[in-house]
């Protein structure tokens, strides 16, 4: 009952006119982002962030969180419609949705996905309400070690689930951890690698180096690119289609919704991982697994539903625990801590408004999302046919204005230029950047919760081992390592054989 | 360049890093493991990242894990993000003298003339719209503080 008062609490906040305003204006630019191949959801964030500095918290954090689950609807319309993924967890969706457009039923394929993301994102935020609050409770017994650990987890499993080699997820991570160093010693006060510069006394803001290694390293890498994307023409009707074939999509859309909660609290886990493996479950538990491939709606009802319920839950360990699981919630970290408000335990109790007020104006946004999605396709569908090239020195822009803007330092563009560059040569070695982003958005509690039970045990290491939580996540951690180094290992010795 | 000798480069590289960052972490003083000091995170930070290069270049050797590279073009597809980030630079180094309205100008008609490769015309009138619709936006409209530059008395009268 409690949590019930708390939602109609967040609900009021959410239906506030400005808190709704920055909620429309979140979800619309997200709905556009997913749309656009080339611009993700973290780099618009990013880029948005500085401008949202004039707004109350809860309408910034309302409006940089729209902007997330929006782009997990837009990027479905352009998956279906032109086989073009707008976000990297719609890439699934191309498979049966741009085969059903095909057949004529892009309309179909286009109203499950709508609606099934907006029951899955219901639902989730459902399960975020009754699950963050416990959670948050139970986190406040967390001591130093517990946290650490907690943080190993984290990033272990961040790096385990990343895209390519684990081994280039981990240096990509104790790069991160080494650049939130960077900057005054929380202790001491002592400069630690400033190279003698004191703009970067205060450390390596988020915001160059988000904008640099997805917003600026982005547009040096398409400029590479000559790709022409081909816009399939299409008829688009029937979005309301028949009961029997909704019917027919329910179980996959329940699925979808419950794989996506679950692997969105998962670090590293989210909307991509949530979208693959719900496809995965829906071709293994058909009686036709021939047809996935050929226009089939479960696969496209699955994924859709998975990935906006991914969406909604990796909010929670974000707001309970104060970890954030994926690289748009590190952002979200950044924005909230900018506004001076720190994710976890304590934000419920603290920040009511901001809390409530955010989990609830996602149900708003849902709705909205609904309503705005499915009569917006044709204009979308338009402007696929921008060519990225006019939208390259808009980008620029954005990302030059919004990084001067923050502290009026010519520095942040030098910063967010270097940044681009490695992020640039980043993609050319094959490294993912986002456990960097992750790795330096915790690399100031990690620090601080490693030596705060170090001093608590005067020195003693046991100190991780003899606490049950902090040695079960180390425990688990250690084997996700061993289970990584071990499998090319013993696949390279089989196939020596 | 193939995959493997890429890895192998970058291991080293990453090997080299962590030492030189892990020498330079002692100098901020290690403390004791029951009071750290300010270099002492920075150095295991340092030494684990030189393992992580080792493993990369150990890896890339043995040729584990290995995957097939995209093949060499031929074509310089490098020049044009390097051009676009000395570019940048400029930018940057003439943002405060010349003004806002001057460098961006310049940088997106520079964008359109030689990187998307539009007529001058079209990419001087580009600019001219994007530029002043960005500063009517940034500047006029959420009240940021954008220097003017050469062009403070035109603005400021208008």
């Amino acid at each position: 009952m409690e949590i019930l008062e708390h939602m109609a609490f967040g609900l009021k906040v959410a239906l506030e006119p400005t808190n709704l305003l920055y909620c429309f204006i979140g979800v619309f630019v997200g709905n556009l982002i997913g749309v656009l191949p080339g611009i993700g959801p973290t780099g618009t964030m990013a880029l948005l962030l500085p401008l949202t500095f004039h707004l109350s918290p809860v309408g910034a954090i309302i409006m940089l969180a729209g902007i997330y689950y929006g782009c997990q609807y837009g990027g479905s319309i352009t998956s279906i419609l032109v086989r073009i993924p707008g976000e990297a967890s719609t890439v699934i969706t191309c498979l049966d949705g741009y085969q059903l457009a095909r057949k004529g039923k892009a309309g179909l394929a286009l109203g499950v996905s709508a609606i099934g993301s907006f029951i899955a994102g219901t639902l989730s935020i459902f399960g975020l309400a009754f699950f963050s609050y416990p959670l948050a409770r139970a986190a406040l017994r967390f001591g130093p070690p517990e946290y650490f650990s907690l943080m190993c987890l984290g990033l272990v499993v961040l790096t385990f689930l990343a895209r390519g080699s684990m081994l280039k997820s981990l240096i990509m991570a104790l790069c991160g951890l080494f650049l939130g160093l960077i900057g005054l010693d929380p202790y001491s006060a002592k400069p630690r690698f400033t190279l003698g510069f004191p703009e970067l006394m205060d450390g390596v803001g988020i915001i160059p180096l988000v904008m640099g290694l997805f917003g600026i390293a982005e547009v040096l890498s398409n400029l590479e690119s000559r790709e022409k994307a081909q816009i399939y023409e299409t008829q688009i009707y029937g979005i309301l289609s028949s009961l029997k074939e909704w019917l027919k999509a329910k179980w996959s859309i329940l699925r979808g919704t419950a794989i996506g909660f679950f692997t969105g609290i998962i670090p590293g886990g989210g909307a991509v991982l949530a979208s693959f493996l719900s496809y995965a479950l829906e071709k293994k538990l058909s009686r036709e697994p021939q047809k996935f491939g050929e226009g089939v709606l479960e696969g496209v009802a699955a994924p859709e539903s998975a990935n906006n319920a991914a969406a909604q839950s990796s909010l929670i360990p974000l707001l309970s625990l104060g970890i954030p699981p994926n690289v748009v919630m590190a952002v979200l970290f950044g924005a909230l801590l900018i506004h001076g408000i720190q994710p976890g335990p304590f934000l419920v109790k603290d920040h009511p408004r901001v809390f409530w007020g955010l989990v609830m104006s996602m149900y708003v946004g849902n709705a909205i999302l609904l309503l705005l999605n499915l009569p917006l396709i044709g204009i979308w569908v338009r402007l696929l046919k921008v060519p990225y090239r006019y939208l390259l020195s808009m980008i620029l822009l954005f990302c030059l204005v919004g990084v001067y803007s923050v502290n009026n330092s010519v520095f942040d563009i030098y910063l967010m230029v270097i940044f681009g560059i490695f992020g640039y040569v980043l993609k050319k070695l094959d490294f993912e950047p986002a456990p960097l982003v992750m790795a330096y958005v915790l690399s100031p509690i990690f620090e601080t919760s490693f030596r705060q039970s170090l001093t608590l045990s005067g020195g003693d290491l046991s100190i991780f081992f003899s606490r049950p939580i902090s040695f079960t996540c180390l425990t688990v951690a250690f084997l996700l390592i061993l289970l990584q180094i071990a499998s090319p290992l013993l696949k390279a010795i089989k196939d020596r054989k | 360049m193939r995959g493997q000798n890429r890895d192998f480069l970058a291991g080293l590289a990453i090997l080299l890093l962590g030492l030189f960052l892990a020498r330079s972490s002692t100098k901020l003083g290690l403390g004791a493991a029951s009071n750290p000091g300010a270099g002492f995170f920075a150095f295991w930070i340092a030494i684990s990242l030189s393992i992580m290069g080792f493993f990369l270049s150990v890896k890339s050797t043995l040729g584990i894990g290995a995957r097939s590279d995209t093949p060499y073009s031929g074509q310089r597809v490098w020049l044009k993000p390097v051009l676009l980030t000395v570019l940048l630079g400029l930018y940057g180094a003439f943002f405060k003298i010349l003004g806002f309205p001057v460098v961006t100008f310049l940088l997106i008609f520079i964008v359109f003339r030689w990187f998307v490769e539009e007529g001058t015309k079209r990419a001087v009138l580009l600019s001219v719209s994007i530029t002043s619709l960005s500063y009517l936006l940034f500047s006029v409209v959420l009240g940021l503080s954008l220097p003017e530059g050469i062009l403070s008395s035109i603005l400021r009268g208008l």
